[in-house]
């Protein structure tokens, strides 16, 4: 794939215009949790959305009303505006959380809200426990619009062509469910929403059989759906799922993980009845082996450390934790500090490794992802099985994922890319935390955290962490959502633009 | 072929630098809208809280921080600890003792964000499993201060009433300082500066409205 960058004044007006879309979309999801707090009574925060609300559609307005007229859009020009929304969007989304007072500065709330937004789930929030409810659940609705793709929102009611095909893939989507971009973001829409229904529900059931108030519970069991199936990981209370010590919350918690993991395009299949897809597909098989495996490390490590006395405690928390970090989803069990005073090794870098990977491409999920994992695995196995047969034979290797499919060398040469990237970015992130002088094991926990968009934490992610990591972890967030292309597009824009003749 | 207007070096410059500007205006202009900061005093450390350098290994019921018990719970594991805290949010659980979360952050000490505006670091905070039959009304939560306790009680690291959770069986608790409702700070700017924001934004997308009507006719 080539990307031609000749930035033209037109060009230029155009992406402007795909964001200000972005803008007007995340603006106006500003008036749900409005809403919520004028039921509560929570006005001060009313006025922070409204006021975040009002600014973004202040500036999307403006943008609609200079800017010419969006025609045709071209793929690159789709992929940049993906890579700026992606940065612009949580300005106008940081709004109502600087305002509120929980954040010392616009730097820490941009913070949260690209954690937010990139479903990372890492959070520097002064004092979440007393947070106002319309709030908190600003910061959740986050998680679920970016867990589906801010893109992809404005894909359901706006654009079309080959500038939306780039803005979606430029969300680091590439599963085509349905002929057209449009169609396939209703579907996403569709399937989130009966999941919301299901699973919230399941969740207030429990949250109720556990004592909690009712009106309380739809809001953490909405809250929590949306990060879990976002695979998000803020949770309503600094404690995290700790907070319930409910199995049953856990429970229903691993489901929703599970099939936020799971891409789109496989929900699909499961919808049509295809359940046999789940047997075929290179990335479920890749999945189910580390899944296996890393449970194996993990379990190996908490036995030896002896961490707890029985074999349902160590199951419960072993494999909750195991589930949350191989997806994503970054909620916590037991305090983060924990997995670094009395976790040991063994069990630590099995979250770190479960990190790393993430889940299934096209889904909510961050990190390296199965499919590209598996592709490599098949490659490298290609290549010793070749040592085996005679020079001039060819070796065709094949996997499958919705449909059948070849491994070119091109297929090999951007997963191969791609993970580089990603253990680059991890690298990157850690180098950073060392710097700081933070030990390795906790900054290799935290960097690959933030880059595989996780969001469980050690301790180091906090209001008075240093702004240069802050800064660092903001970045891998952004690169790690995106997988880098749309980014590295924008980059390549804004490259041009300074280059080009005084 | 159509013509294209290719922006130069200065104006590429000029539009990045103005995205840049645009974006410390907001949090410029946004920061000036938030609730006034009431200044609060944090308690110095207390001396006689047994920490994870001095986890006073002969001193049966030490005072301990949530903080320490996490870094090192090696030190107080099993051992009779006091965790003196604010009430958090619910209590919960199923059977005849109930889960509550007791914060002992600084917000405990001086009060919750809300009522001062000065932040001061994340929450931090340890569950704690009430004896039986105790009841407290006042949780800390939204627009609500907790009531501050003191709890006696048996530290796990991985304890089997949580299923392998970390926790604070609780013997005894006692009231330290009743909570209550807190009232929202003084933010006089904000509802001027959120109607302006509301009113500029409806007066463009009537504009925008307004074209798109004259268009179609």
């Amino acid at each position: 794939m080539t990307i031609a960058f000749r930035p033209d004044v037109g060009e230029l007006g155009a992406i402007a215009k795909l964001v200000s879309r972005v803008v007007l979309v995340t603006s106006l999801a500003m008036l749900v949790p409005a809403l919520v707090g004028v039921a509560l009574g929570e006005w001060q925060s009313v006025m922070a959305l409204l006021l975040g609300a009002a600014t973004g559609l202040a500036a999307s307005g403006i943008a609609e009303l200079t800017l010419p007229e969006v025609g045709e859009v071209r793929w690159g020009q789709g992929m940049v505006a993906s890579g700026l929304a992606w940065l612009v969007a949580p300005v106008f989304c940081a709004i109502p959380l600087y305002v509120s007072g929980h954040f010392p500065t616009f730097l820490h709330a941009y913070f949260d809200a690209m954690s937010g937004l990139t479903c990372a789930g890492l959070s520097v929030m002064a004092d979440l426990d007393h947070t106002a409810d319309s709030l908190n659940l600003w910061r959740h609705l986050m998680q679920y619009l970016g867990g589906q793709g801010i893109i992809l929102v404005v894909l359901t009611f706006f654009a079309g062509g080959g500038g939306a095909v780039g803005m979606y893939a430029g969300e680091a989507r590439e599963d085509k469910i349905l002929p057209n971009v449009r169609r396939t973001a209703r579907f996403i829409w569709r399937a989130s929403l009966v999941y919301y229904v299901f699973g919230a529900a399941a969740l207030t059931a429990a949250l109720v059989g556990d004592g909690m108030a009712v009106g309380r519970s739809v809001l953490h069991a909405s809250s929590l759906f949306m990060a879990a199936f976002d695979t998000g990981g803020f949770a309503p209370r600094s404690s995290s799922i700790g907070y319930y010590h409910s199995a049953a919350v856990e429970a229903v918690l691993i489901v929703l993980m599970v099939a936020g993991a799971l891409s789109f395009a496989v929900h699909y299949r499961l919808w049509q009845r295809g359940a046999g897809e789940l047997l075929r597909n290179l990335e479920t098989r890749v999945l189910a082996i580390t899944t296996t495996l890393l449970g194996a490390l993990l379990f190996a490590g908490l036995v030896t450390e002896m961490v707890h006395t029985d074999f349902a405690s160590t199951f419960r928390r072993g494999f909750f934790q195991l589930i949350s970090a191989h997806t994503g989803a970054g909620f916590a069990s037991v305090p983060g500090a924990m997995f670094a005073s009395s976790w040991g090794v063994l069990a630590p870098a099995a979250l770190i490794l479960a990190m790393t990977i993430g889940g299934m491409s096209g889904s909510t999920t961050g990190g390296i992802k199965a499919i590209r994992l598996g592709i490599v695995g098949k490659v490298v196995s290609g290549m010793a099985r070749r040592q085996a047969q005679p020079p001039n034979s060819h070796t065709l290797l094949r996997y499958h994922h919705m449909y059948p499919q070849r491994i070119t060398t091109d297929t090999a040469r951007a997963a191969t890319m791609i993970l580089l990237l990603f253990l680059a970015l991890y690298f990157a992130g850690t180098v950073v935390g060392l710097f700081y002088g933070y030990p390795l094991e906790a900054s290799l926990f935290e960097s690959t955290s933030a880059a595989g968009g996780v969001g469980l934490s050690v301790g180091i992610t906090s209001p008075g962490m240093q702004r240069p990591l802050m800064v660092t972890y903001i970045a891998q967030m952004y690169l790690g959502r995106l997988e880098f292309v749309s980014a590295f597009a924008m980059v390549g824009y804004v490259q041009s633009m300074v280059r080009a003749p005084l | 072929m159509p013509t294209t207007t290719v922006p130069r070096r200065r104006t590429g410059a000029a539009l990045i630098g103005a995205a840049l500007a645009a974006v410390w205006l907001i949090g410029a202009v946004v920061g000036g809208l938030r609730p006034t900061v009431v200044p609060v005093e944090v308690p110095a450390a207390d001396r006689s809280v047994a920490t994870c350098e001095d986890p006073r290994p002969g001193h049966v019921g030490p005072r301990v921080r949530s903080g320490s018990l996490f870094a090192c719970p090696a030190s107080f594991n099993g051992r009779t600890v006091v965790v003196e805290g604010e009430l958090i949010g619910d209590v919960l659980g199923r059977g005849t003792r109930r889960w509550v979360q007791v914060n002992d952050d600084a917000y405990a000490a001086v009060g919750p964000l809300g009522a001062h505006g000065q932040t001061l670091g994340t929450n931090s905070g340890v569950g704690v499993l009430l004896p039986a039959g105790v009841v407290f009304q006042r949780l800390g939560g939204p627009g609500a201060r907790g009531d501050v306790v003191s709890v006696t009680g048996v530290f796990h690291t991985a304890a089997i009433e949580d299923q392998g959770g970390p926790a604070v069986i609780a013997e005894s608790v006692e009231l330290v300082r009743a909570g209550g409702p807190v009232a929202d700070r003084d933010a006089r700017l904000l509802p001027l500066g959120t109607t302006i924001a509301v009113a500029v934004a409806a007066a463009v997308w009537v504009a925008v409205w307004a074209r798109e009507r004259r268009r179609r006719g």
